[in-house]
């Protein structure tokens, strides 16, 4: 089972990660839009953070991706001070995202983080059917009553009613029974296409809650660069999708 | 390349024998993904493209950055739709298998087969932000015959 037995997912840390105090962790997994990847990947660009740890596993693809003559692990932590931030350059099918989402929420427990942020996008007909000039409306939904009243004044909207798959559904449940407070922000995205501005809306939500200027200007002057680049990344993370999609539940009944 | 007799015990026979294959089938696997998003005769590239299908209507949407409204080219042919649009300059990417290399593009082109039969002579098209969607109504088969 799952939920038995050791996990299958080691977070493995480098030395830098000792000068961490109370940190705030932002997950960027690849789904929705690729926006989580999108606004983590600048996010660790625009702060310079240092990488601090890295995501060990026999789950993860059997691929090391090079760059600049340097070999990259696809999963990998940085942060300084009072900031983390996870980024997945791969998507995770099941028994990894679970895997994952468990060990993060383990972890943040364990370093006495403040809170956990997922980041992701949810799919809209608005956004297909602006012109790009709108922001895009960034929910939100959170498992911790002092975040819950402050959603409104950082930018975004409760999330009401609907279902959260995947990665970030299991980060938000065992961050509940652990006690971490968790807030996921899902900013309304492109069904099927990476989408940067989507992104930079999140990264605006992310800016008035965690306090820290994130100037999301270069992000936006070069979103048609990263839509083309990020393709590939895409179509994998669609196909991860549509098999996670084929698992969930339709009906909710309360 | 070693061979090894059937039922001899010498098993490193074997795996001179699935070496090579594996690195072929690796190699292949990511030519093949490399196809999926390149044209590199015709150093083209193939855009991301969504295709919904309803009762009603087939949607096909086209992600095409860099690309002006005016250097768009739609054609279809009612169980297929083609795109062809240059891009506003040129654009450098790395593409290939194990080892990568630049390659600078200019255009994207691509057809797509659709699910159903639609008219195309009645197909709605706009490009925003740089989606190009296209809907088309399903084409009616049959219909009502007049009787003399």
């Amino acid at each position: 089972m799952l939920s038995s037995g050791r996990s299958q997912v080691r977070i493995r840390e480098l030395e830098a990660s000792a000068k961490l105090s109370r940190p705030s962790v932002v997950v960027g997994i690849p789904e929705m839009g690729l926006v989580g990847t999108i606004a983590a990947s600048y996010l660790v660009e625009q702060l310079k953070l240092p990488e601090i740890a890295f995501v060990e596993s026999d789950l993860l693809p059997q691929v090391v991706v090079v760059r600049d003559s340097e070999p990259k692990e696809p999963i990998r932590i940085f942060g300084k001070g009072t900031l983390v931030v996870v980024v997945s350059d791969v998507p995770l099918m099941a028994v990894l995202s679970y895997e994952l989402a468990s060990e993060l929420a383990k972890w943040t427990k364990a370093r006495q983080g403040k809170m956990v942020v997922g980041v992701t996008g949810i799919p809209s007909e608005d956004r297909v059917e602006s012109d790009g000039k709108k922001t895009p409306t960034v929910l939100a939904v959170t498992n911790d009553e002092a975040i819950r009243s402050s959603i409104k004044a950082i930018g975004a909207k409760p999330f009401e009613h609907g279902i959260i798959a995947s990665t970030y559904a299991t980060l938000l449940r065992r961050c509940a029974n652990l006690g971490v407070p968790n807030l996921t922000l899902l900013a309304e995205c492109y069904a099927g296409f990476p989408d940067p501005g989507a992104a930079a809306a999140a990264l605006q939500v992310l800016s008035k809650l965690l306090q820290v200027p994130i100037d999301v200007k270069r992000l936006l002057d070069g979103a048609e660069e990263t839509r083309l680049k990020l393709r590939e990344l895409m179509n994998q993370t669609q196909q991860t999708i549509q098999q996670e999609v084929a698992q969930t539940p339709t009906g909710v009944y309360h | 390349m070693g061979e090894s007799m059937p039922g001899s015990d010498d098993r490193s026979g074997d795996v001179d024998i699935i070496r090579p294959r594996t690195r072929s089938f690796i190699e292949e696997a990511l030519l093949d993904q490399e196809r999926l998003f390149f044209d590199l005769k015709s150093r083209s590239l193939k855009p991301l493209c969504r295709i919904e299908s309803t009762e009603e209507a087939v949607t096909v949407t086209f992600d095409l950055p860099y690309v002006d409204r005016k250097d768009i080219t739609l054609v279809s042919t009612g169980d297929a739709v083609g795109v062809e649009a240059k891009t506003r300059r040129a654009v450098t990417l790395r593409v290939g298998g194990s080892v990568q290399r630049q390659v600078q593009f200019g255009q994207y082109s691509l057809r797509v087969r659709l699910p159903r039969k639609v008219d195309p002579e009645k197909g709605n098209a706009t490009f925003k932000n740089g989606l190009l969607r296209v809907k088309f109504p399903i084409a009616k088969r049959g219909g009502r015959v007049r009787i003399r």
